[in-house]
């Protein structure tokens, strides 16, 4: 490991958590020391995170976050003088930097370097210059000003028979808002530019001064979806900083309702994927599947969306007997139905023709862009953070996490991947019926250390949740940064579409299925 | 083809008949928060738990204090019944809570000191 | 078809009278028939979800004489979710003003309502209200179908809300 960083790295650091290996590294060596990590150990960027520290170390801090092997993180850190607010960009080593660093040039107001890319990304024209929420000198309770600035978000295709068709932000359907630049020759998208983080809601600054108690309540709302994975997310990285570890039976429980919303999605997205094709039957059955299983998370958890299901030690809802038999009857009944649904989607030739060879991204692409989830798995990366990064109670299951990955890479893939990965959903929610140890659903995690950071990983419906935590030497949070799977995928995302007819859109985008609040936050 | 009619008339009628049968939330559901007067003792663990502001508990100088539940913010977390010390809080499983003005959605109960009575 | 827009002779009103007597015809005028614009304004995807459940086979909204239509120009009702992001209220005041009047807005969930647990943040409205006027409100961290038809119906006066502003005073011995 040391040799691959050789030359590059000022030292190795104090290990903030056992798997993680920390380096400090000077930024202008920085990028190099990131594509070492890359191409020496094989490894995907995985999280970036900027910290302003000017009040202790007078300095800000940059540490990115490298996947290196099973279960095993690498950590570059570099300290960025405020006096000289730049670092040199590690995106044209490192593409899959891209959105980091234009985030925390607004974030921090650090200018990546040699960017190519270095138009804003959270922030919106309007935003005034100068201005960096996440700097601890930033007064949320001041009012944001509204400025005239030049519009910097698009660039514009000159040409003979170039249509440009805005859509967006507020769309046709019942869905989140987001820009969509289409430039079309005809039906034939040529290139498709995303504006995005109109949900912006500040999450990770109100995050700020807060208990860890309360801030769960903020990573459950990251997303409505993948509510019960941000939670795990969140509570694991508080506990490793903490030093607790939950007990066997909420460990086991967690992964219960990981696998639940595992299961509502996937059978919901399956649906709006014939919806996206305008198979009716099929929308009007996944619709009636995802509902039965949000019924079942609100008789077993008190809310559809499975939101107040964790707490900071373990789990808040503990299935009782009764409980139990409900789950494993109703996944019994959903099992025998989403065979014939799945049996009727795939034996439709007007829907298979739609779906094969539309939307391909390539494995290639995948892995520049650090996707992850099911988009990845569909493009032949072999990703799954229930096996790389074991987490609740997976380790302890009976059977290895099944991991599904074909190579195809298109949307019939992403609808293949969903659908085994929902038969190995069901196997495993039996073999967690079967194992469920008893004990204490939590312990108590006492008070939460002051002046630590430790981050954590859950597998949710759509890929790998990270959740970085630094506590204030109060206990309170200092510094909360939520890295979504639609994060890395959103690129992939404009990455695919060019190629495909305008009309394709939104059945790829569905195949893609990612967020926009999750990504926004 | 055939096998979507025949699946369609399998599944039957699938819709719910609410509002005109009414269709209670299940027992686990977390619903609208409900005081139990006589258990309150005034001591705000609800509201410094709750994660929206829904909930305050203003003391008086004279004594007494006023607790006050906003169901526009609330977000039927649950905090509140699991800090409350005496148990005055639960969550009911009542969900139709649409309501035309904003005052409408505000419960404010006035504990005044000085009575005999609970 | 014509309707006559005011058929009660008018008095001396004040402008909040006179509101909700506007917003009482349009809810006469539109009972049986209601074309909803949904517009995100900032929300986390769940209330949204449960809004296209709606639409769904066990919820089937159009059964109640209710639609979801694809452009604000053919709503008579926006179903806003979120609390207005810094990002979105241009878009979220650009939808009113395209919806011909009257129209209804109705805030669904925490987040639209009051703010949830966004408030203090320095990038939302902290709440549809202060950016649009709202007819009726949905509380829920989402609101379940149910209680989004039960305030869809209230909107169009075909329920009656079931809660109502409460003021309760209770006596406390002398500490």
């Amino acid at each position: 490991m040391s040799h691959a960083i050789d030359g590059h790295h000022d030292g190795e650091l104090e290990r903030r958590m056992s798997n993680e290996t920390r380096f400090a590294v000077a930024p202008d060596t920085l990028p190099n020391a990131c594509l070492a990590v890359v191409e020496h150990l094989n490894a995907r960027l995985a999280l970036m995170v900027g910290e302003d520290e000017r009040a202790s170390s007078g300095m800000f801090r940059l540490s990115y976050t490298f996947a290196v092997a099973q279960g095993q993180w690498l950590t570059l850190e570099t300290l960025i003088d405020p006096a000289e607010p730049a670092f040199p960009s590690v995106t044209p080593l490192v593409p899959a930097a891209h959105w980091y660093e234009r985030e925390v040039q607004d974030m921090f107001g650090l200018t990546a370097v040699g960017h190519p890319d270095p138009r804003r990304l959270v922030h919106h024209d309007d935003w005034p210059d100068g201005l960096h929420p996440l700097r601890k000198d930033f007064d949320p309770s001041l009012p944001v000003p509204r400025v005239d600035r030049p519009a910097e978000t698009f660039h514009t295709l000159h040409g003979e028979g170039f249509v440009e068709i805005p859509v967006g932000p507020i769309h046709a359907g019942v869905i989140e808002p987001g820009h969509f630049r289409f430039a079309a020759v005809g039906e034939a998208v040529f290139d498709l530019q995303p504006r995005l983080f109109y949900t912006h809601r500040g999450i990770e600054k109100l995050a700020e001064g807060k208990t860890p108690a309360q801030v769960l309540q903020l990573a459950e709302r990251v997303c409505g979806a993948c509510s019960c994975s941000h939670g795990v997310s969140y509570s694991q990285a508080v506990e490793t900083l903490a030093g607790i570890e939950v007990p066997p039976r909420a460990a086991a429980v967690r992964t219960l309702y990981l696998e639940l919303e595992r299961l509502y999605n996937h059978l919901g997205d399956l649906g709006n994927i014939c919806a996206g094709v305008s198979f009716a039957a099929g929308a009007s059955f996944g619709a009636q599947l995802k509902e039965a299983v949000q019924r079942l998370n609100e008789r077993v958890a008190g809310n559809r969306f499975l939101h107040g299901v964790n707490q900071i030690g373990g789990v808040r809802r503990d299935p009782s007997a009764s409980d139990l038999h409900d789950i494993a009857a109703t996944t019994t009944h959903i099992a025998t139905e989403f065979r014939s649904f799945i049996e009727m989607m795939l034996s439709s030739d007007t829907v298979l023709e739609r779906l094969k060879t539309t939307g391909f991204l390539p494995a290639a692409t995948a892995r520049a862009l650090g996707a992850v989830g099911v988009a990845a798995r569909a493009s032949g990366v072999d990703v799954d953070s229930r096996r790389d990064h074991p987490h609740a109670g997976y380790p302890a299951l009976p059977m290895p996490t099944p991991v599904v990955v074909r190579s195809e890479g298109d949307v019939y893939a992403r609808v293949l991947v969903r659908s085994d990965e929902i038969l190995a959903t069901l196997a495993m929610i039996r073999a967690v019926l079967d194992t469920l140890p008893d004990g204490p659903a939590a312990v108590s995690p006492g008070r939460v250390p002051g002046g630590r950071a430790a981050f954590a990983v859950s597998e949710s419906p759509r890929g790998e949740n990270i959740h970085f935590v630094r506590t204030a030497p109060d206990g309170t949070i200092e510094r909360y940064r939520v890295r979504s799977a639609s994060y890395p995928n959103w690129p992939a995302v404009a990455a695919c579409v060019p190629g495909n007819m305008v009309p394709d859109f939104p059945v790829i985008n569905k195949s893609f299925e990612l967020c926009y609040a999750c990504l926004d936050r | 083809m055939l096998n979507i009619f025949r699946r369609a008339i399998r599944t039957g009628v699938v819709t719910t008949g609410y509002p005109d049968t009414p269709e209670p939330a299940p027992p686990a559901y977390r619903g609208q928060v409900h005081l139990h007067l006589a258990a309150c003792t005034g001591d705000a663990a609800c509201a410094r738990v709750c994660p929206s502001a829904a909930i305050s508990v203003e003391h008086s100088p004279v004594g007494g204090w006023t607790w006050t539940l906003d169901d526009r913010r609330c977000v039927f977390c649950g905090l509140c019944s699991e800090a409350c010390p005496t148990g005055a809080l639960s969550l009911s499983n009542e969900y139709e809570l649409a309501a035309r003005k904003p005052e409408d959605l505000l419960t404010r109960v006035t504990f005044r000191a000085g009575g005999t009575a609970r | 078809m014509s309707v006559p827009l005011l058929l009660e002779p008018r008095t001396r009103d004040t402008t909040d009278a006179l509101a909700a007597r506007l917003s009482a015809r349009i809810a006469r005028l539109l009972r049986r028939s209601l074309h909803i614009r949904h517009l995100d304004a900032g929300s986390c995807n769940g209330c949204d979800w449960e809004i296209q459940t709606l639409l769904g086979p066990v919820y089937d909204i159009q059964r109640l004489g209710i639609d979801i239509v694809a452009s604000p120009r053919h709503a008579d009702m926006l179903l806003v979710t979120g609390s207005v992001t810094r990002n979105l209220e241009r878009a979220a005041r650009a939808t009113y003003e395209a919806m011909p009047q009257p129209g209804l807005v109705v805030a669904v969930g925490a987040c639209a309502c009051g703010g949830g647990v966004l408030h203090g943040s320095y990038c939302t409205a902290g709440g549809v209200n202060n950016v649009l006027p709202v007819d009726v409100y949905i509380p829920g961290c989402p609101p379940r179908p149910h209680a989004l038809l039960h305030g869809l119906l209230v909107a169009l006066d075909r329920l009656d809300p079931r809660i109502a502003a409460a003021n309760v005073t209770v006596d406390v011995p002398q500490p």
